[in-house]
């Protein structure tokens, strides 16, 4: 025989089930719009029955339920949709950070323009072109010294500012570091956090909301591969795309991971020596990101750090960067015009034979420069060639001022193609800079179609995810207004109760 | 699929971004009239682009290039043609010089013209073009030609390259012209010297009146041509001519007829019989032929000496030395018959002399008159004609001969002018080609340009149309969806609960 006074107990069940529930709704509410925010949800169940005892036999006539309770509150999450946004977020970071730098790098070169190095190397060769035609002609003299003097300035800038582009390049490695490491010291705190409470045996909905958010932000920075531990914790490891799929493989596993629990693996930097010097990204025990026993000769790819390291050292820097391949037209350039001009068949106005044209700075102006030292950034027209247009060599015969035959020797490497053995074999200089140009739009346009898609699988990804962990504020006040009902629904079965008991003890019995 | 209210908004926020994105780009193509801005938005268009501005440069380069070509060779065509009426007032100054019958006064107003014409020659060839003398090869600063006609230039050529691997000459060659032995200034030069000469051609007193015939056969070579005239006549009867075959600059001695009518024999076995018309032959007469087979000789008449226009000498045989040199002779040995045995020669006007004993002289005395006959070496003989007119004239130590191998005179300038106005002609033609080639070149590179331009505008400029249309619907849609964006944003389910 149960008591009235479990109703009683019934009904405040329910009150505070809704309360609960009402709360967690209020949450909800607060948070519609904090990021990494995963909508919770209060789950209700019924509290154990209570077996009525029965006189006539033991199991009684049946169960009646003691009301409601709060069972947990989970939050809406779906680790393997995180899985995929961190995978893609990695590839976003790549690309979005390579899109731009690149963009910048394409700003520095001005192609197609009036301005460009195009213009200006064809301006220099239609300059020599001028000077055969009427070699004694000193403003023709002096249109060709100055068209090379703008052509070596344009050199001398462009390596400047793609030097400038892989400085930046470099800045934005040493930030991925301290973003890493910032994030990691981050994630470990939190680790620590999550496991004691979970400890309690709770669910600590907001912490691994938090989390989760500071894990997608490292995605973002660098590839990485988790693991979530029975304690709560989380393991991340440092990885790098493995070349041609769509897998990450971990950097180096000989390493402690970024974090484990509550210890992080700090990354720090040396730098490469060198002119400028490079910062060179290591762990702590000062080993490199990636193991080149695991992944021989492979760069970190994916992720900003990755597409930094990228553009500094293979895109602008290394053997086949931009800065290499502008110096081979540097050098292909100074190296063509130089034979011709700098020869004992070559006289200037003053009779003068054996003069280098192009010479590096600091350069003795009677020797020509070696092709290995001529660089973009060093490059200059020769000192006496910039003091006067006369000693620009036109005439192959000492004396014959009216002979251009070296000038149009000079003109005609502009149509050449370079020798097996030289910085630009088997193709025109011209064909050289436009290969460059070509290949950097090429490149330039992958970035940014790839930025694009990329921004476009975030965005679906992130619907996918909003979808399962956002606010819905309709959803959440229909809910409200349920609840609401629901709590005014159990206060009214309260006062129910106490007519019953007004009843009883008031009017029942012997008074009355 | 379950929708928040953060999904709109993000979604929202992307496609209004990627709207104005858009807009951003059509605005830079409409503001710039480009559509290839950075190598980016097409990188092969850009790179077609930039192969097409440096063909384009080039081409408007070698336009210049042609054009400077085509001054170069007007100012040479020009310049050709004044030489070209220099030397064509030369000639007929020199065909008026060769017939003239009032000798020296016109002779000598003829050669101070021809003197100007020298003069215009100098100054023709130191023409410049844009401060180059155009006739100077590549030493187009140094002034090519001195007022005695030296040359100073050198035979460099001015090539301008009017289009790939298409170079043009544009100056002539000086040699072509100008300067060696049969160039302008020399043969005008000799022109000069021959009409300063003294000397005079005789004319024909009885012109067309009288007749000659030539009997004989020619032992000589073809094309040589005979001058023959009368030098003396004997009761209206021819009785000496002389002939000459070097245009009447030596001339034989008197030859007296065999026969009558008048036969005389010339030399090389050909005879000249002359037939009188209505006039009787005067001295002075003279007749002109050309020969059928080869000879080469000539006979030089005395120059100095007591016996002076007695006496002749024959020379016969192909010169194989070098030069022009003159020759000295005198007899230095008679024989007891006064025939010359021994001669002396100089061939450096009389500073030193060699001694030449005849070739049929073996010391015993020759009978009189004889020929004898002397080996000058290079090829040639000199025969010694003894005079058989008049005994008394005979040979005597200190007689002098002198000739110039070879011989030239106005006749043969004549033919040297021809050639120089052949040259020039032949110079001008090829200008004249040369220039129409180059026009021809400019006309095609301008062309080529048309169409070089066509093509990068293709590659590189926008279409202002479909932008202009394209940039009003994406505003258009942007607009709408800002609208349909802030009133989808806006309700909840919050405004609706009481």
């Amino acid at each position: 025989m149960s008591s009235i006074f479990m109703a009683l107990n019934t009904a405040n069940s329910g009150l505070q089930a809704d309360q609960a529930a009402i709360e967690t709704i209020d949450h909800n509410v607060s948070n519609a719009n904090t990021s990494g925010y995963s909508q919770q949800t209060a789950h209700l169940v019924a509290s154990p029955a209570y077996t009525v005892p029965s006189l006539l036999r033991a199991a009684g006539p049946g169960q009646i339920g003691t009301g409601v309770t709060v069972q947990n509150v989970m939050r809406a999450r779906d680790s393997l949709l995180d899985g995929q946004y961190r995978y893609q977020n990695q590839l976003a970071g790549q690309w979005s950070t390579l899109n731009t730098q690149y963009t910048q790098v394409q700003g520095i070169l001005q192609e197609p323009s009036t301005t460009g190095l195009n213009a200006k190397l064809t301006a220099f060769w239609n300059d020599w072109q001028q000077v055969a035609d009427d070699p004694t002609n000193i403003g023709a003299r002096a249109g060709l010294q100055q068209a090379a003097i703008a052509l070596t300035t344009t050199f001398n800038n462009d390596a400047q500012q793609l030097t400038e582009a892989q400085q930046t390049a470099d800045n934005a490695v040493t930030n991925a570091v301290n973003t890493i490491n910032n994030l990691t010291s981050q994630i470990a705190n939190l680790n620590g956090q999550i496991r004691s409470v979970i400890a309690t045996g709770q669910q600590p909905n907001d912490l691994l909301d938090q989390r989760d958010l500071l894990i997608d932000q490292l995605s973002n920075t660098v590839p990485i591969i988790y693991t979530a531990q029975p304690d709560g914790t989380v393991t991340i490891n440092l990885a790098t795309q493995v070349p041609n799929s769509t897998t990450l493989s971990i950097a180096s596993p000989s390493e402690s991971p970024l974090v484990a629990a509550t210890t992080t693996n700090t990354l720090t930097y040396a730098t490469t020596g060198g002119t400028p010097a490079y910062t060179s990204p290591t762990y702590a025990d000062g080993n490199p990101l990636v193991d080149p026993v695991a992944h021989p000769g492979q760069p970190l790819i994916g992720g900003q750090l990755g597409a930094a390291l990228q553009m500094r050292d293979t895109i602008l820097g290394g053997a086949t960067g931009l800065i290499t391949q502008l110096n081979n037209i540097v050098k292909q350039v100074v190296q063509d015009v130089n034979t011709l001009h700098d020869s004992a068949s070559a006289y200037d106005l003053n009779g003068n034979n054996n003069m280098p044209f192009f010479n590096i700075t600091g350069g003795a102006s009677g020797t020509a420069p070696a092709i290995a030292s001529v660089t973009a950034a060093n490059v200059v027209v020769n000192a006496p060639i910039v003091n006067s247009p006369t000693a620009i060599a036109a005439s192959a015969t000492q004396g014959a001022v009216g002979d251009g035959s070296v000038a149009q020797s000079i003109a005609n490497v502009a149509s050449q193609k370079g020798a097996g053995g030289d910085p630009l074999p088997n193709i025109t200089i011209q064909q050289g800079y436009e290969n460059m140009i070509a290949a950097l739009g090429a490149s330039v346009q992958q970035a940014q179609n790839a930025n694009q898609s990329q921004g476009t699988v975030m965005n679906s990804l992130t619907s996918q995810r909003l979808s399962l962990s956002g606010v819905s504020l309709d959803e959440q006040m229909t809910m409200l207004v349920q609840f609401q009902h629901s709590y005014a629904a159990s206060a009214r079965v309260v006062t129910a109760i106490d007519s019953i008991l007004d009843t009883i003890v008031n009017h029942m019995g012997l008074g009355n | 699929m379950r929708v928040v209210q953060a999904m709109i908004a993000n979604d929202m926020l992307n496609n209004l971004s990627q709207s104005y994105q858009y807009i951003q780009k059509v605005g830079d193509e409409l503001s710039s009239g480009k559509q290839l801005n950075e190598p980016s938005d097409n990188p092969a268009g850009v790179a077609n682009a930039l192969d097409l501005r440096a063909a384009l440069d080039a081409n408007t380069q070698y336009q210049s290039s042609s054009q400077s070509a085509q001054n170069w060779m007007q100012a040479t065509s020009a310049s050709l043609q004044q030489l070209t009426n220099a030397v064509s007032r030369a000639r007929t100054l020199a065909v008026q010089a060769a017939n003239d019958t009032n000798a020296a006064a016109n002779r000598n107003e003829i050669a101070s013209e021809v003197q100007q014409l020298l003069q215009q020659v100098v100054q023709i060839g130191n023409s410049t073009y844009a401060g180059s003398y155009i006739f100077a090869g590549t030493l187009v600063q140094t002034q090519p030609f001195s007022a005695t006609g030296g040359y100073n230039g050198n035979t460099g050529a001015i090539n301008h390259t009017i289009a790939p691997g298409y170079v043009m000459q544009s100056n002539i060659n000086p040699n072509a012209v100008f300067t060696g032995q049969n160039g302008v200034y020399n043969t005008l030069n000799q022109l000069l010297t021959h009409l300063n000469a003294t000397g005079n051609p005789v004319s024909p007193q009885n012109a067309g009146t009288e007749t000659m015939a030539l009997t004989g056969t020619n032992t000589g070579g073809a094309g040589v041509n005979y001058l023959v005239k009368v030098t003396g006549v004997a009761v209206n009867a021819i009785s000496t001519i002389q002939y000459s075959n070097d245009g009447g600059v030596t001339w034989s001695a008197n030859v007296t007829p065999a026969g009558l009518p008048p036969s005389f024999a010339l030399s090389n076995g050909i005879s000249a019989t002359f037939a009188n018309g209505a006039v009787y032959p005067q001295v002075g007469d003279q007749f002109s032929f050309t020969t059928t087979a080869n000879t080469n000789s000539a006979t030089y008449a005395a120059t100095g000496g007591p016996n002076v226009g007695n006496e002749t000498a024959t020379l016969s045989g192909a010169y194989t030395g070098s030069g022009t040199p003159q020759y000295l002779i005198k007899p230095a040995t008679l024989d007891g018959n006064n025939n010359v045995v021994g001669i002396q020669v100089s061939t450096d006007n009389g500073a030193t002399w060699s001694t030449l004993t005849a070739t049929n002289y073996s010391g015993t005395a020759l009978t009189y008159p004889t020929a004898t006959t002397f080996d000058l070496g290079s090829g040639m003989t000199l025969t010694w004609n003894q005079s058989s007119v008049n005994a008394s004239r005979v040979v005597a130590a200190g007689d002098t001969l002198s000739f110039t191998q070879p011989a030239t005179a106005i006749s043969n300038d004549l033919a040297l002018l021809d050639h120089v106005v052949d040259a020039l002609s032949a110079q001008q033609a090829q200008m004249g080609a040369q220039q129409n080639a180059v026009q021809s070149n400019i006309t095609q590179l301008q062309s080529q340009g048309t169409t070089l331009t066509k093509a990068l505008s293709l590659v590189e400029d926008a279409d202002v149309a479909t932008l202009a249309t394209n940039m009003a619907q994406a505003q258009n849609l942007y607009q709408a969806a800002l609208q349909v964006d802030a009133k989808s944003i806006e309700p909840s389910l919050v405004d609706f609960l009481k």
